[in-house]
């Protein structure tokens, strides 16, 4: 009998800790996404710095896997605007606010205000994945405690 | 369009469409100005500027402070608003107010034979009012120049991308400068392309007439155009008229527009110039 206890609260603890992995597997796509912006948009900074060339070019020859993990998966985008308002986003919505508002104010500046705004949004997406990152330490800290304790109580108790 | 279409007569040729920022658009077309009920806003000349900016104000930021954007098709549109500047130097445009696009016309009957004969005797200097079609006659030569079994090698020094739209064809030997300072393209097209024929457009100060004079020296032939509508005026400029003194260039065109949208020359030797100094 006392097996079969064990084993039941083992199950809580394995059922604890995959609906841990799976909470934190979104949260990592959030910050999969979050790199791939950061990505995108220094990419975007150094073509108009060293080349000065127009975004449709910029975009032409950005890395597919970039744009693909941007959430980006259609091709023939000419603005930043078109590969943020098709993406299937992760991240959460006040960033995707912030990224349109990026998107939709590129390329209405000059030069240098221009690579201000690209630095600008960098430092909010880099802000942004920090604190991500910390959250699913905290997190993952926090639900594996969570899941053990829960499990060894449910043992003390049944026993 | 449609408003465009019905001021138009079936003779007149659409030159220019001029919006403006709250005040009404017009088109000129044969010469007349013509006005039409189109006001816009100041958040629709926005869009419109980012739109022929190709969603990159800041890749045109030069050329908008010289007061033009190039689209792809070698069409220029003029723009203007409120300068910011420094030491004489506009740094940009702010609150565009107004914007001249030019219409590209397809120019019928150009026969340019005459100055193609000319071109061999040395230099030319082909001069008109702005609006004539010296770019586009241009282009015509430098496609004739530069094709078939005795082409020449022609660099075209395209500072301002409006010159070279269309001349990248497959059998031509014209190699394209584009956005070089004309100084700069003259002398790699010298130095190092090696070519037969100059072709420059809309040429004119002083550091212009250095660069040309300088490429003289190596005995390659410059067809180039600039703003006048007499041979007097013309020379009244001092970089053309220290370009003349030093007999760069052995014959001027003046051109003009016929009826039936031909070109029309007149051909002055240098010695017939010079008697206008």
């Amino acid at each position: 009998m006392a097996i079969f206890k064990l084993l039941g609260a083992c199950g809580v603890a394995i059922s604890g800790i995959v609906f841990v992995k799976e909470t934190l597997a979104y949260e990592k796509l959030k910050i999969s996404q979050a790199d791939a912006y950061i990505g995108l948009i220094e990419y975007i900074k150094n073509q108009v710095e060293c080349y000065n060339i127009p975004i449709d070019k910029i975009i032409e020859s950005c890395d597919r896997d970039i744009l693909n993990k941007c959430g980006a998966l259609n091709t023939g985008y000419k603005t930043v605007a078109d590969v943020v308002n098709s993406a299937n986003m992760y991240i959460d919505e006040e960033i995707v606010d912030i990224l349109m508002k990026f998107a939709n104010e590129f390329g209405t500046v000059y030069r240098d205000e221009q690579l201000k705004m690209c630095n600008y949004h960098i430092n909010e997406l880099r802000e942004y994945r920090k604190k991500t990152d910390e959250k699913i330490s905290k997190e993952r800290k926090m639900h594996f405690g969570l899941s053990v304790c829960f499990a060894a109580s449910l043992i003390l108790l049944l026993i | 369009m449609a408003e465009i279409n019905n001021k138009l007569t079936s003779e007149d040729l659409l030159e220019e469409i001029r919006i403006r920022v709250n005040r009404q658009a017009y088109i000129i077309c044969g010469g007349r100005n013509v006005l039409l009920n189109i006001v816009i806003s100041e958040s629709e000349m926005q869009d419109i500027l980012r739109s022929v900016s190709r969603n990159s104000l800041y890749a045109f930021k030069d050329s908008i402070s010289m007061g033009y954007i190039t689209l792809d098709l070698g069409i220029r549109v003029g723009v203007v608003g409120r300068a910011s500047t420094e030491d004489d130097k506009v740094l940009g445009i702010y609150d565009v107010s107004e914007m001249a696009i030019r219409v590209p016309n397809k120019l019928f009957n150009v026969n340019c034979d005459e100055i193609l004969q000319i071109i061999d005797h040395g230099s030319t200097l082909i001069f008109a009012p702005p609006g004539v079609g010296k770019t586009t006659l241009l282009r015509i030569i430098t496609q004739k120049v530069s094709s078939g079994e005795r082409g020449k090698r022609t660099c075209v020094i395209d500072t301002r991308n409006e010159l070279g739209y269309g001349l990248s064809k497959k059998d031509t030997l014209v190699t394209i400068l584009s956005s070089y300072p004309r100084k700069l393209g003259i002398e790699i097209a010298v130095r190092t392309m090696n070519a037969q024929i100059i072709v420059c457009d809309e040429i004119g100060d002083d550091k212009d007439a250095a660069a040309i004079i300088e490429a003289q020296g190596a005995g390659i032939p410059i067809i180039a155009s600039c703003h006048g509508s007499s041979i007097k005026d013309i020379l009244s400029h001092k970089g053309i008229r220290d370009l003349h003194r030093a007999g760069i260039f052995s014959n001027y065109v003046k051109i003009s527009r016929g009826d039936a949208l031909d070109f029309k020359y007149e051909i002055y030797s240098w010695e017939e110039a010079n008697g206008y100094i």
